[in-house]
């Protein structure tokens, strides 16, 4: 910690990620980005790592770089006290286990997600620097067995297919020659079936559509 | 040229035909050096010992005389030369086989020459047909095991042509597509920050549904191409790939106790756990599409057989049953080609309790 703040060095070999990201931990009061770097090699020449709390590292470097944990073994010969989280697309539920007793503490895993709140990176940080490990990966929604399309009567699915197409409730009342009061109320059944659980925020009807032409497309697939 | 660079007389079959005028001789010998004044074992006896020694004597010249025609033909460049040095060889041999008879059978020193030389033409005629027979059937297993190597050589540089494409694509959508995602969701996430709570609302399903594309499609797409042994082993690998294949196949994966430190990620054992896993993502997918199974059943077992680690792996479904001898063409080429990589081998029944069973044992690479 330097003046309240938690030092961090964050090293991602993709340009964009690597700038939205910095942007927004620089932002953050309880973070000091000392550095961020876009390989192995140039992290490894260029930061002095006993002036940092945590290091940041995407696992996958590029084919001719380190990867992001031989890059923290060698940042731990340098600073045994060094906080490591690895930043990765790998949904990889054992990594953890599969590091030695000797280094797991202190260490986290963050699966990169565009949905990833910045707050939750933050405090994972803090608390990796101060030597707890965390596991943060998401668990994404599983393909239930019977497609939802099915849940879906006839009507339903003629009316979702309309609204698939941009049309609003007068206009699919028009379409199929029905009252507009009960395309809304079939609309609302629909929702409830491809919506069943929807999150604080969450457009009902964007989402309806988006996960009917998601299971439509599923449809017929091996 | 190439027909007779194989015309090298059938020297693995000589101990054989040595032993075959040894015992000749012998025989003769006894019959023609054994007197009646003495007793049966000792007259048998010494009749032997003493036709044991032109015995020797001859098939020591015999066996001479075969590698040095055997050593000649090697040196000898050139089809028609090698074919005269062939039979010159054979006539000598079979005259000098001719010749040793006439030294100790008692019944052919009192024939005529003309009887010799019929014997002779006998002998030669028996030895060049057998030695050709030998040839052909040499050259026909020499062709074959050739062309065999071959394909299977062809075969496997083109299932690891395929790894490789696959593994670049995999990749690509790996670290390349999903990044661009990441980044393009968190771009619209800043974005989302400055518009009205009814517009950001349709801005976070888009998001929600490009993480899903994300998090679900590209990556299962990604591992389907190419698993990531290297991160997550055998085990979670494999039910990636059947989980991927529901609703159409429901599989369940058991992995005994013995397999389970063996089937964790390692850098020594991912080609080995790639075939594993090809050779198992066919055998569902076979179960799926020919046999229209809707349930599979994985056992993955490890036992130390005969002296080295052997992989048994039994596939099971409940999809119709296989015909006898197998149809082509219902997808086993490609077990077919890791199984001749790894060495293994496999065994496709029907089961008692009117299931399929695929069976394999590959032992493990030391």
């Amino acid at each position: 910690m330097y003046e309240g703040k938690t030092r961090v060095v964050y090293v991602e070999n993709d340009p964009a990620l690597r700038g939205i990201l910095s942007s927004q931990l620089e932002q953050r009061a309880e973070i000091s980005l000392t550095g961020s770097f876009s390989s192995s090699e140039e992290a490894l020449r260029t930061c002095d790592y006993k002036k940092v709390d945590v290091a940041l590292l995407d696992l996958a470097l590029g084919a001719e770089s380190l990867n992001g944990t031989e890059l923290a073994m060698l940042m731990r010969e340098q600073n045994p006290h060094i906080g490591i989280v690895i930043y990765s697309q790998h949904n990889a539920p054992d990594y953890l286990n599969s590091l030695s007793d000797l280094v797991r503490w202190g260490w986290s895993y963050v699966e990169k997600r565009g949905d990833g709140k910045i707050d939750n990176l933050v405090d994972i940080l803090i608390s990796t620097s101060k030597g707890r490990s965390t596991f943060d990966v998401s668990h994404p929604e599983q393909s239930s067995e019977e497609s939802v399309i099915s849940q879906l009567s006839l009507r339903q699915r003629q009316i979702m297919s309309l609204a698939a197409t941009g049309l609003d409730a007068n206009a699919i009342a028009k379409e199929l020659q029905l009252a507009p009061i009960t395309i809304r109320q079939e609309l609302s059944r629909c929702y409830a079936i491809l919506v069943p659980n929807p999150s604080e925020g969450t457009d009902l009807r964007t989402s309806a559509v988006l996960k009917y032409l998601r299971e439509v497309r599923r449809d017929g697939e091996i | 040229m190439g027909r007779f660079r194989n015309y090298l007389l059938p020297v693995p079959i000589l101990p054989g035909y040595l032993a075959f005028i040894f015992f000749n001789l012998t025989t003769y010998g006894i019959v023609r050096f054994k007197t009646e004044t003495e007793p049966v074992l000792f007259g048998w006896l010494r009749a032997w010992l003493e036709a044991c020694i032109p015995a020797v004597v001859i098939a020591t010249f015999l066996y001479i005389a075969a590698h040095a025609v055997n050593f000649s033909l090697k040196k000898i460049t050139g089809a028609r030369k090698k074919r005269y040095f062939y039979y010159i060889g054979l006539f000598i041999i079979s005259l000098a086989y001719t010749l040793s008879q006439s030294l100790t059978d008692p019944d052919l020193p009192e024939l005529s020459s003309r009887a010799h030389f019929r014997n002779f033409v006998h002998i030669f005629v028996a030895v060049s047909l057998i030695g050709n027979l030998y040839v052909n059937m040499r050259r026909e297993i020499e062709e074959k095991m050739a062309a065999l190597t071959l394909v299977q050589a062809q075969n496997k540089v083109l299932i690891e042509s395929e790894e490789r494409s696959r593994a670049t694509v995999a990749n690509f959508l790996h670290d390349r597509v999903q990044t661009a995602l990441v980044t393009v969701t968190m771009q619209l996430s800043e974005i989302a920050k400055k518009i009205s709570p009814t517009e950001r609302s349709k801005i976070n399903s888009i998001i929600a549904e490009m993480e899903h594309i994300r998090g679900v499609d590209v990556r299962t797409a990604a591992q389907r191409l190419s698993p990531d042994l290297s991160v997550l082993g055998l085990g979670p690998a494999l039910q990636l790939c059947v989980d991927a294949l529901k609703p159409a196949i429901r599989s369940k994966i058991y992995i005994s106790d013995t397999a389970k430190e063996w089937a964790k990620p390692h850098i020594s054992r991912e080609h080995f756990h790639l075939g594993i896993y090809r050779i198992v993502e066919q055998a569902t997918l076979n179960a799926a599409i020919h046999g229209r199974a809707k349930n599979v059943s994985i056992y993955i077992d490890l036992h130390y057989n005969q002296g080295e680690d052997v992989i048994f792996i039994d596939v099971i479904n409940d999809g119709a049953l296989v015909a006898s001898p197998t149809i082509p063409g219902t997808g086993s080429a490609i077990t077919a080609g890791w199984l001749s990589i790894l060495g293994g081998t496999s065994d496709l029944s029907n089961t008692e309790d009117s299931k399929v069973k695929l069976h394999l044992e590959i032992p493990l690479e030391k």
